[in-house]
């Protein structure tokens, strides 16, 4: 929860909640919405990326045993 | 002002919006909810009647005249939430505000048989008891709606909505039954006097627990995640609200549908007696219930793969078709030993596989339906409804469970089944097969009523198809609109 506005700069109380800058005027909530989505977008599927790799450590020594196993037979 | 970047952005059922921590975040708020809301429910009649010493009659009114309210209550509190606009979103503020009165009204509630220990009058404790579980239940109400409405409006992805749901149904279903183990613990510990407190003192700790411990991780949802969709319109007047939630038909379809599959509730309502009288020992359904569990949690791992396969609706109808066909099975294999346990402990176990991997998916799926409505109607209207249709979720749920306990009442004398002081008892004289009757209330005959429940899906033609073209277009108008709210 960023407490300044995005586009002027001006800081806002916590218990600030209109959606508009007091100074500005700017949307709080939707100033730079599509930047915004894109950088969430980017980040989640960073986060996706460590897991898939955390899960792939873990199943790594059943996929090798599953994989052995195929050879021998 | 940057005017040349791209305005429509038709792929955002593409990408992902709400990463790893923020669903484990929604999840394990759900869990902080699930922790006060099963204390209060499970406890209420017993902390009520024993601890405090409350009548039972007056617990038995008092719950009742709040099952009325609620009808009123939550569609108001839906409204609120959909006229709200701050900088945070219009349903987080909610969620951030409200854990600290709902974790207060806890402690208060269960603090109640303490703080009047020493009060002889019982009208007091009734006044206590009634103003501070209206103030709980108001308090959930107003952190409930905005909750599961931040489910629709996390991401404009339909899949990181189900992965936020799915979060939210598994982890509370962890963290939220630990209440249950640590007050049966407590309770027993406390009468047997291994720790040296009353039970009074044991719920005001445990109020004081599930306040603080409970609702703060509760209050994680309205801290740690983020309304993504933008708002078409400022805020709408609350008569529009009620007009809207009536105009949308398939949010309409999904409650008569919800109502008419309140008989399938009924089976749980006879499963302890089944156990009981018929098998002559009420914990082997504990045993039963094992591979269940286990099942139900496994489901939340693949749910995912059904979903990109059918529509919602192919699963819920496919579910409640399934559910009677396994049931109906159990039934027939069963109708010859319904008092052997040793026939039916591993029936039992085995129909608890398939019915939680059911009860798991319908978990997920209507709660998604409701935010796929949510979108119909913006699409259609240029209005968004989270708070209105999600109290309608809310709502259906303690509709759907009064009548279930209606209708579970009236057939216990039917059955020949009678109440001596708090036992449930087989009646003598009665010409009834009740073991028989309670063996096909717990397998075939509620979800063969269940089936009613498909109906109203004959008239739902949201499927994956429409609703992409609506999210694709959706997500051009969005983008319009977030531009011109950016411009100023």
């Amino acid at each position: 929860m960023d407490n300044k506005c995005p586009k002027c700069g001006r800081k806002l109380s916590i218990f600030y909640l209109k959606q508009n800058c007091p100074d500005c005027g700017c949307d709080l909530l939707y100033y730079n919405m599509e930047e915004n989505l894109e950088r969430d977008a980017e980040k989640a599927e960073a986060e996706f990326a460590k897991l898939d790799r955390f899960i792939n450590k873990v199943t790594a020594p059943l996929k090798k045993l599953k994989k052995d196993k195929n050879d021998e037979s | 002002m940057n005017t040349e970047k791209p305005i429509a952005r038709t792929d955002v059922t593409e990408k992902r919006y709400v990463g790893v921590k923020e669903t484990l975040v929604y999840g394990i708020a759900n869990g902080g909810q699930c922790i006060g809301y099963n204390m209060v429910r499970g406890q209420l009649t017993f902390f009520l009647v024993t601890v405090m010493g409350v009548p039972a009659p007056v617990v038995t009114a008092m719950i009742f005249f709040m099952g009325i309210w609620d009808a009123f209550n939550d569609p108001l509190m839906g409204t609120v939430v959909d006229r709200t606009r701050t900088r945070f979103g219009k349903l987080r503020p909610y969620l951030i505000f409200v854990p600290i009165p709902l974790g207060i009204t806890t402690v208060l509630f269960f603090g109640g048989a303490e703080f009047l220990k020493s009060v002889e009058s019982t009208t007091l404790k009734i006044v206590y008891m009634c103003i501070t579980y209206f103030l709980w239940e108001f308090m959930y109400t107003i952190g409930d709606i905005p909750f599961w409405g931040l489910s629709a409006a996390i991401s404009p992805n339909p899949a990181d909505r189900s992965r936020v749901i799915k979060s939210a149904r598994f982890l509370s279903g962890i963290i939220g039954g630990i209440p249950g183990i640590i007050i049966s613990l407590g309770i027993d510990l406390t009468k047997s006097g291994m720790i040296p407190i009353t039970l009074s003192q044991l719920f005001l700790i445990l109020g004081i627990l599930g306040g603080t411990v409970g609702m703060g991780l509760f209050s994680l949802s309205g801290i740690f995640t983020k309304e993504r969709i933008v708002h078409v319109n400022d805020e709408p007047k609350l008569s529009d609200c009620f007009r809207y939630m009536f105009k949308n038909k398939y949010l309409l379809l999904i409650v008569i549908a919800s109502v008419l599959g309140t008989f399938e509730g009924v089976a749980d309502a006879f499963t302890q007696y089944y156990y009981a009288l018929s098998l002559g020992i009420a914990s082997l359904s504990l045993v039963a219930g094992i591979p269940g569990t286990i099942a139900g949690w496994f489901t939340y791992g693949f749910m995912g793969k059904l979903e990109k396969r059918w529509s919602s609706k192919q699963i819920v109808v496919a579910m409640s078709f399934l559910k009677f066909a396994v049931t109906g099975t159990t039934f027939l294999i069963g109708i010859r030993h319904y008092t052997d346990p040793k026939v039916i402990v591993p029936l039992l176990a085995i129909q608890g596989i398939f019915t939680s991997f059911i009860g798991s998916i319908r978990m997920v799926i209507p709660t998604k339906m409701i935010g796929e409505t949510v979108d119909y109607m913006e699409w259609k209207t240029g209005e968004r409804n989270e708070g209105t249709a999600f109290s309608l979720l809310t709502f259906i749920a303690k509709l759907t469970g009064s009548l279930t306990t209606a209708i579970a009442t009236a057939i216990i004398p039917l059955i020949g089944l009678q109440e001596v002081g708090q036992d449930m008892m087989l009646a003598e004289n009665s010409t009834v097969n009740t073991r028989f009757w309670l063996w096909a209330l717990v397998t075939i005959l509620p979800n063969a009523f269940g089936l009613l429940s498909n109906i109203p899906y004959i008239f739902y033609d949201l499927d994956n198809r429409k609703i992409a073209e609506i999210n694709a277009e959706l997500a051009k108008r969005r983008g319009e609109i977030a531009q011109i709210k950016e411009e100023g």
